[in-house]
């Protein structure tokens, strides 16, 4: 026993005081992690340029002349005068008279920004190079072009085949991959004749557009997506923790390639409100290489006076292809009314995805924002915010995620 | 640190504020970093239980109300993560089979007067060499006064498993210090 006490003594003297010098990053990874106020604090300039932008756009649209607006106002187009060039008056268009045809579908185009940021992406695991290579900020810039069907075979179907769709880079809240990802989408709608307003040929069609821009259709929407991804999920597994990064993989790749099949309503409430429901289904794959080392098998390089340095063995590479099936059911609602003789939509809408093969919990969000012609032109210019929260999982560990997302678009028909 | 600066640090990183949290982490950093090192089997283990640990100081921050307490309470946080940390990995455990080769060492053989002769550097080196559960108990009793039932209560073990593990630890340290040749360099 006294010797117990004499060694306890001896090392207690020798080790109590023991110190060591922590690395210059390991304050950075805890201040991330106590102080999540901080990584809001990239929203700052985010929002600055989103209110910059909508200031500007805004400020241009206001002071627009308004030259000729009241009495267009007054002015209501006849039939005949609507009729445009690639439908003829009196004409009837798969038993419907020429007032439903001109409901024919537009077409239009969609350029839009996303900027993306991450509070919090931690759960089970701390900040530092053993987490997700998520970002704090990113954006994006996506651009989608609907083109009518060649061949609608009635007015009241309105197939849109394809819908070419693009954004850069691919997944905007993880490290950006230089990768441009093609979507081709096919989508129809069944349309309602009677409650479709007339859709006016030029010039009669801007006027129209400046009483009622967003007098909503009533109609039935199917559609189905090919997606192809380019990115591949590398995870370094290393004394049973992992290091996960995106990389970009080039090429096609039927093993890439995935499937969504959704459809949905769309109703008008009297004459402002609208409703509208969705459904999908979504398979993808995602892939996941593993090189898997262990410190229990290491290389030992000397580096004289004592020194050496030991390097993990990587034991062995796993390529893993897993299929994720995604079912996602959304709801969105909006408001039009009339401000300074524009119209102006308020939109707003919630969802959540499940993800049916898997451990993660459902992904939740919401979506509210506006729209709005700019002048009396066919672009018309929208911006929202989105919040999504869920979890992400990852080879060892499930991810919470709370992602904002802000969304600024300009959308022309034509 | 006087007392009314240690309080004052202590209130400001209770609200957060985060210069006093800078200055809390560079005051402690060093002997905290310290015990990770004791308690870890590696270097990299150790870094990854400073900063967890480090983590559960700051967020657990408003639980203290005796500032002069804030070294000890944040000293145990450190142990119980170090400790959870080979938990959670499934490395703690408390068999015996590591010491059924040793060869039985004469107590007079006293490898430990060695500790005079080493660096510190070199003593926490072959501390981490001792399997898991071993280095804990090691740690907690011979280095960070944890008595018997104490140990007992954090590991979940009976106080005579920890006793025998103590003995059997030190058997396997006395057996390393021999094998390194340490013991005939001291004696020479």
């Amino acid at each position: 026993m006294k010797k117990d006490d004499e060694l306890r003594k001896k090392l207690t003297d020798l080790l109590e005081d023991y110190e060591a010098e922590p690395e210059e990053k390991t304050w950075e990874n805890i201040r991330a992690a106590i102080q999540p106020e901080r990584r809001r604090k990239p929203w700052l300039p985010f929002f600055f340029g989103a209110a910059l932008i909508t200031a500007s756009v805004g400020g241009w649209w206001w002071l627009l002349p308004e030259n000729n607006s009241r009495g267009a106002a007054r002015y209501v187009p006849h039939a005949s005068e609507v009729v445009g060039h690639r439908f003829l008056a009196g004409r009837m268009y798969s038993g419907k008279p020429v007032r439903t045809a001109l409901a024919h579908p537009e077409r239009t185009a969609v350029v839009s920004v996303t900027a993306t940021t991450l509070t919090k992406h931690t759960k089970n695991a701390p900040l530092g190079p053993n987490d997700i290579a998520a970002l704090p900020l990113s954006a994006s810039v996506t651009t989608k072009v609907n083109i009518p069907g060649i061949a609608p075979s009635n007015p009241e179907t309105a197939l849109y085949t394809p819908v070419f769709a693009a954004s850069s880079p691919e997944t905007p809240h993880f490290a950006p991959v230089k990768a441009i990802s093609l979507l081709a989408t096919t989508e129809m709608q069944l349309l309602p004749s009677r409650n479709n307003p007339p859709i006016m040929p030029p010039p009669a069609e801007a006027l129209y557009r400046l009483r009622t821009p967003y007098r909503p259709l009533n109609y039935w929407m199917a559609g189905v997506q090919v997606l192809q991804t380019g990115q591949t999920m590398t995870a370094l597994t290393y004394d049973e923790r992992t290091a996960t990064r995106i990389r970009q993989r080039r090429g096609v790749s039927p093993q890439r390639t995935g499937i969504s099949v959704g459809m949905g309503y769309r109703r008008a409430l009297r004459t402002r409100f609208d409703v509208g429901f969705s459904a999908n289904w979504t398979n993808i794959p995602l892939e996941t290489r593993y090189d898997v080392a262990t410190l229990k098998e290491f290389d030992v390089s000397i580096k004289g006076n004592d020194q050496f340095e030991v390097t993990p063995r990587t034991e062995f590479t796993v390529d893993q292809i897993r299929r994720l099936n995604l079912a996602a059911l959304n709801a969105e609602t909006g408001y039009t009314f009339r401000l300074h003789r524009r119209y102006i939509r308020l939109g707003a809408g919630a969802g959540a995805n499940f993800t049916l093969n898997s451990d993660e919990k459902p992904q939740l969000w919401w979506f509210t924002g506006l729209e709005t012609p700019i002048g009396y032109s066919k672009y018309i210019f929208s911006v929202g915010y989105r919040r999504m929260q869920g979890q992400m999982l990852q080879p060892d560990q499930l991810l919470s995620t709370r992602l904002h997302t802000l969304e600024v678009g300009v959308k022309k028909k034509f | 640190m006087s007392l009314s600066i240690a309080t004052d640090l202590l209130r400001a990183c209770q609200k957060g504020d985060a210069k006093a949290q800078t200055a809390f982490y560079n005051h402690y950093k060093k002997r905290l970093l310290g015990i990770c090192r004791r308690y870890a089997r590696t270097s990299v283990d150790a870094e990854d239980i400073f900063q967890e640990a480090f983590i559960k100081v700051f967020l657990k921050m408003g639980e203290i109300k005796n500032p002069e307490a804030v070294y000890s309470w944040t000293k145990s946080i450190v142990i119980r993560t170090a400790i959870d940390h080979y938990r959670k990995n499934k490395s703690l455990s408390f068999a015996n089979d590591q010491l059924d080769s040793l060869p039985e060492l004469p107590e007079e053989a006293d490898a430990f007067s060695v500790l005079d002769a080493l660096e510190k550097e070199e003593v926490v080196h072959y501390i981490n060499l001792l399997p898991d559960g071993y280095r804990m108990i090691v740690n907690m009793y011979l280095i960070d006064g944890f008595e018997h039932h104490e140990i007992a209560d954090v590991l979940g073990i009976s106080v005579g498993t920890s006793k025998s593990q103590l003995s059997r630890a030190k058997a396997l340290l006395r057996k390393t210090f021999i094998e390194k040749g340490i013991k005939s360099y001291e004696k020479g």
